[in-house]
């Protein structure tokens, strides 16, 4: 086994892990930059992963498991948002309930839905660039290799950007997330800005949650997020809520999740236990290194009631 | 929000608890709704439950899931009234309980069975408390938010605990990789033919003490002001780094004493697979009983039921566990929810200054990540 | 809350422990005797369809209990918290025997048995046997994993073979080793790639997935993959592997207690290491009937407790030889696999076997 086809693997597999991971983050990170602390995204992203399977396999179409998936997303955003920003209720508290409940709910129907069997879809993803020749050694065959959604999230990423730093939606989102007060006195609609990157936070969570089940998987099973969603919002603060740095957070994670995998295989005589250890580790110390002297968005976990500067 | 005068308090206490029955009431509610879709009976599926439970079996059952609940929502509450999350209950609970496995398998045999009681779950407070102890000199060191480093240290505690209990600690006498098993007549006494035990009486004595603490000790109002307003606390030259350092320390005192009890208890050993995961439900736990000590004692009676449920239901109704997850959120929710409109009203009739809507927010600020 | 309310629930409370003091005073006193069977119960603790251990127990027990016609009670998804609750439900129902399918119950159903008189099976403690009370099954599979280990050996074509574990519980540990002790001595030039997914990783699909994706990278060809509902993600991975490769370029999959022959999986299964309970449990039925209860039961390669799938795809002349000539030997005692529990025996004894992976 050469050097080169090893660290290609070891390529490969963290630009999969990754993926799901970052398209959670995105999300997370247009809520926390509107002053949204979701703690929801792990259940948003299982139920939406079920609707998305269920949808994908009655249907026989993988394209409307993900529009179901997006759509769930959507709605569950939409429900945070009305108890957050709407009815005012406390954020952190909301969010566990909506973890809680997602993956109760999504156990619990597809138990309902398929209690004997494990379905597993019959369709694949294209990989679009299959037909390419190799290129650069070691990312060149990494990359070619892969499906499209993960050229798709990685379109996302300067498309976030953009979004919140070049266009005037993203300028009233940063202004709801630091100073909601001053954004109404100069007449942004705070409450509807609000709900719509709580919308758009939970449509990211539908879409992480069908790459997992429906791009990288072809199935659903209770829980499989494992602690994504959770994770995403550990990445969306470490990436400082900049998508470009939140790409590269969570390659890093996913890159400590493969190498751990990838020292079991290079017989590195460490218990996989240790190595199991290490992306969460790296998350605390690149906080502790990276994230040092970076301010939270002023609002953040603050509900906004017109006429009241709470920052 | 205490508001002046013996009528306004009672008002208060029974507002709070018409507001989680309420939201109890709401939860169930949507519960049925969904089963009901889903084809079943959920009156039959209630009525199944609540027969057991209405027999001293059912019961006692309830009372003995709730006890390590009304453990974990202490640690909860303590840090929540201190605008602190302490999310890492998960981790806090394994540490916790390993060491009292560990501890209780050294000296079982060679000491009276109150004195390892004593020692283990000493081993487990301390234990615990110090894990907590490292998301609150994070916290308190380099302002980093606890919310993520409780996360994060709950899947560090899970491989690291899985290690030490499958590799140097475990019992090498048996297959399954677990702590040596606790003989039955060092455990927590028991009473009667029920598996209630001493754990009860050590979980309302907190409670009590809880309530004493946040009613009538300096630091129960230092924690108040930090959870509050920490601007102001630092105004006032109270510590608040190390007031931050020290709520966290207890907080997973009293979350290693909730794995203590489960290892001292019902399960007599600490297994590698073992993960209870008594954080989420202690979350709901707590705002269920209005953040109040005392309201943990009914909160915790409720989720204990849940648990049970979980137990008993997926057999008899054919109702899948994962449906009292979905209660426990919808509950959580309801809270939050039904908890806002008695804010409001509280604010009207009080016509104070704004009270603190949400304890958490301005803790949250404070940290820089 | 207030003084009123504290004093309130107190003395609720107080008479609600007064209650159960009282009912102390009554023990039950149960006696086991040679009675008709008629109403039996399993305790799994994950889902009864993962497609491995747990269904596998459930799928035997059903298929015992409808031929004698006996009610049985399934109590799965119970994992590894306090199951008291529910074996005390079980028994409740009328459970006469409790089969407590899995390692992890133990040290806690024996105790529960003698506390309650409730008759019950337990995985792999032999030690806790006892007259009427507790029968123990001890499951070889390291033996028929040896035989696995040959065919793996007999079918690579890489020469790298690759172990990919959900968690490290004893029944993988053994079968670990024995997989491994059979590559061994069939090919003693092999690779073998030993891959754990996570600490109780029994249903983490995606990362038995990222897993077994770069085990194959690695270049292992066939894959001996011990997961429960994570090995749905195993095969995903070798599923998209294969995809567009010709026959002798792809990888295959040895499963372990479920035969997936007939599902996704089946165009590169190589085989399965079947555990079969159906007489173990017919057995203790019996003896529980017959006052014989109380023993330790051995599934192994000899009585067919555990055996090997026949391959649903082609292999190579002379690997079935092989194979039959190692089961030959392990029969006659000429072979003695290594039956270890404990992961880091596991990890030593790899290391022993193949110190260059």
């Amino acid at each position: 086994m050469s050097i080169e086809a090893l660290l290609t693997a070891l390529l490969a597999s963290t630009i999969i892990s990754s993926v799901a991971l970052t398209i959670a983050s995105l999300g997370e990170a247009i809520g926390e930059s509107a002053g949204l602390l979701n703690l929801g995204i792990e259940g948003m992203m299982l139920i939406s992963g079920f609707v998305g399977f269920w949808a994908a396999l009655e249907s026989n179409n993988l394209w409307l498991g993900f529009l179901a998936s997006i759509v769930c997303g959507a709605v569950a955003g939409l429900i945070f948002g009305g108890l957050v920003v709407l009815a005012q209720a406390d954020q952190v508290i909301v969010g566990l309930a909506m973890t809680l409940a997602g993956g109760g709910l999504s156990g619990y129907l597809f138990r309902e839905a398929y209690g004997s069997n494990q379905p597993l879809l019959q369709g694949d993803l294209g990989r679009p660039l299959r037909h390419l020749g190799g290129g650069i050694p070691v990312i060149g065959p990494a990359i070619i290799g892969q499906k499209w959604i993960v050229f798709v999230t990685w379109a996302l990423v300067p498309l976030v950007w953009w979004l919140l730093r070049r266009t005037r939606f993203g300028l009233e989102i940063r202004a709801a997330g630091e100073r909601p007060f001053a954004a109404d006195v100069a007449g942004v609609d705070v409450t509807r800005v609000r709900l719509l990157a709580a919308v758009i936070n939970g449509a990211f969570s539908g879409l992480a949650g069908a790459a997992l089940a429906l791009a990288e998987l072809g199935f659903f099973r209770p829980g499989i997020t494992v602690g994504t969603g959770f994770i995403a919002i550990a990445i969306a603060m470490v990436g400082r809520w900049d998508p470009l740095r939140i790409a590269i957070a969570a390659l890093l994670f996913g890159l400590l999740r493969s190498a751990g995998t990838w020292m079991q295989i290079t017989g590195v005589n460490i218990r996989p236990e240790f190595l199991q250890m290490l992306p969460y580790l790296g998350v605390i110390v690149a906080i502790v290194i990276l994230a040092r002297g970076t301010r939270l968005p002023a609002a953040l976990g603050l509900s906004y009631r017109r006429g009241i500067d709470r920052t | 929000m205490m508001l002046s005068g013996t009528r306004g308090r009672v008002t208060e206490a029974t507002v709070g608890l018409l507001v989680s029955i309420a939201a109890i009431v709401i939860a169930f509610a949507i519960g049925a709704l969904i089963l009901v879709i889903s084809g079943h009976h959920p009156l039959a599926a209630y009525q199944a439950l609540i027969d057991r439970v209405s027999h001293l079996t059912g019961f006692s059952e309830v009372i003995v899931r709730a006890i390590p609940l009304a453990l974990a929502a202490s640690a909860v509450l303590l840090a929540v009234r201190a605008g602190i999350w302490n999310i890492g209950i998960d981790g806090q609970v394994l540490v916790g309980a390993l060491a009292c496995g560990v501890m209780a398998g050294k000296v079982a045999g060679h000491v009276p069975a109150p004195l390892l009681w004593i020692v283990s779950a000493g081993a487990a407070v301390i234990v615990a408390a110090a894990w907590a102890g490292i998301a609150g000199v994070l916290r308190a060191r380099f302002g980093m938010n606890e919310i993520i480093t409780t996360i994060m240290l709950n899947y560090v505690a899970l491989s690291l605990t899985s290690w030490l209990v499958k590799g140097p600690l475990r019992d090498p006498t048996l297959v399954s990789p677990q702590t040596p098993l606790i003989p039955r007549p060092d455990r927590l006494p028991t009473w009667g033919t029920t598996r209630v035990h001493l754990g009860l009486v050590v979980a309302l004595l907190i409670v009590i003490g809880l309530s004493v603490l946040f009613r009538r000790a300096r630091f129960g109002l230092e924690l108040r002001v930090i959870g509050e307003n920490p601007r102001a606390a630092r105004h006032a030259m109270l510590p608040v780094n190390r007031l931050i350092v020290l709520v966290m320390l207890i907080s997973g005192a009293l979350a290693g004493l909730a794995g203590a009890n489960d290892i001292l208890s019902t399960k007599g050993t600490f297994q590698s697979e073992w993960n209870p995961q008594y954080g989420f439900a202690a979350f709901a736990l707590v705002f269920l009983a209005q953040r109040k000590p005392l309201g943990i004692v009914p909160a915790a009676l409720v989720l204990g039921f849940l648990a049970y449920g979980a137990d008993i239901l997926p057999r008899v109704a054919n109702v899948a566990p994962d449906f009292f997850d979905l209660l426990e959120g919808l509950i959580l929710a309801s809270l939050a929810v039904v908890g806002v409109a008695q804010m409001r009203w509280q604010r009207r009739s009080a016509a104070t200054a704004p009270t603190p809507a949400q304890p958490a927010a301005p803790s949250v600020r404070e940290t820089v990540v | 809350m207030k003084p009123r309310v504290l004093v309130r629930s107190v003395g609720r409370f107080v008479m609600m422990l007064g209650l159960l003091a009282l009912s102390g005073a009554f023990i039950p006193t149960a006696t086991i005797a040679a009675t008709k069977i008629e109403n039996v119960a399993i305790i799994t603790p994950a889902s009864k369809t993962n497609g491995g251990w747990d269904e596998q127990g459930v799928n035997n027990i059903t298929s015992v209990t409808q031929k004698r016609g006996i009610k049985l009670e399934v109590a799965e998804n119970a994992g590894y918290e306090d199951i008291t609750p529910i074996l005390q439900d079980l028994k409740d129902s009328g459970a006469q025997l409790i089969f407590c399918h899995a390692s992890g119950y133990q040290t806690i159903c024996p105790e529960f048995a003698a506390e309650n008189n409730v008759p019950v099976a337990i995985i792999e403690n032999p030690k806790a046997v006892k007259p009427g009370l507790i029968s123990d099954i001890e499951t070889h599979a390291e033996d028929v994993a040896y035989l696995a280990g040959v065919m793996a050996g007999k079918e690579t074509r890489t020469g790298t073979v690759a172990i990919v574990v959900s968690a490290e519980p004893p029944t993988w540990n053994f079968m670990s080793v024995g997989f491994a002790e059979g590559l061994k001595a069939t090919r003693p030039d092999a690779k073998l790639i030993y891959s754990v997914i996570g600490q109780a990783a029994y249903d983490d699909a995606a990362n038995a997935k990222r897993t077994t994706d770069s085990v194959l990278a690695a270049g292992a060809d066939i894959v001996f993959g011990m997961g429960d509902g994570a090995s749905f993600g195993m095969i995903q991975s070798i599923k998209e592997f294969n995809q567009g490769k010709p026959v002798d370029k792809q990888a295959r999959f040895i499963d372990v207690i479920g035969d997936k022959s007939k599902t996704a999986a089946k165009s590169f299964l190589l085989s399965s290491v079947l555990f079969d309970y159906t007489n173990t449990y017919n057995q203790m039925i019996d003896d529980l009937q017959n006052g014989t209860f109380g023993k330790v039961h051995t599934l192994d390669v000899k009585n067919g407790g555990v055996h090997l799938l026949n391959p649903p795809i082609p292999v190579q002349p002379g690997t079935m030889a092989a194979v039959d000539a190692a089961k030959e030997k392990i029969v006659k005692g000429e072979i003695k696999v290594s039956t270890i529990g404990d992961a880091n025996g596991v990890h030593k004894r790899l290391k022993e076997l193949f110190p260059g992976s």
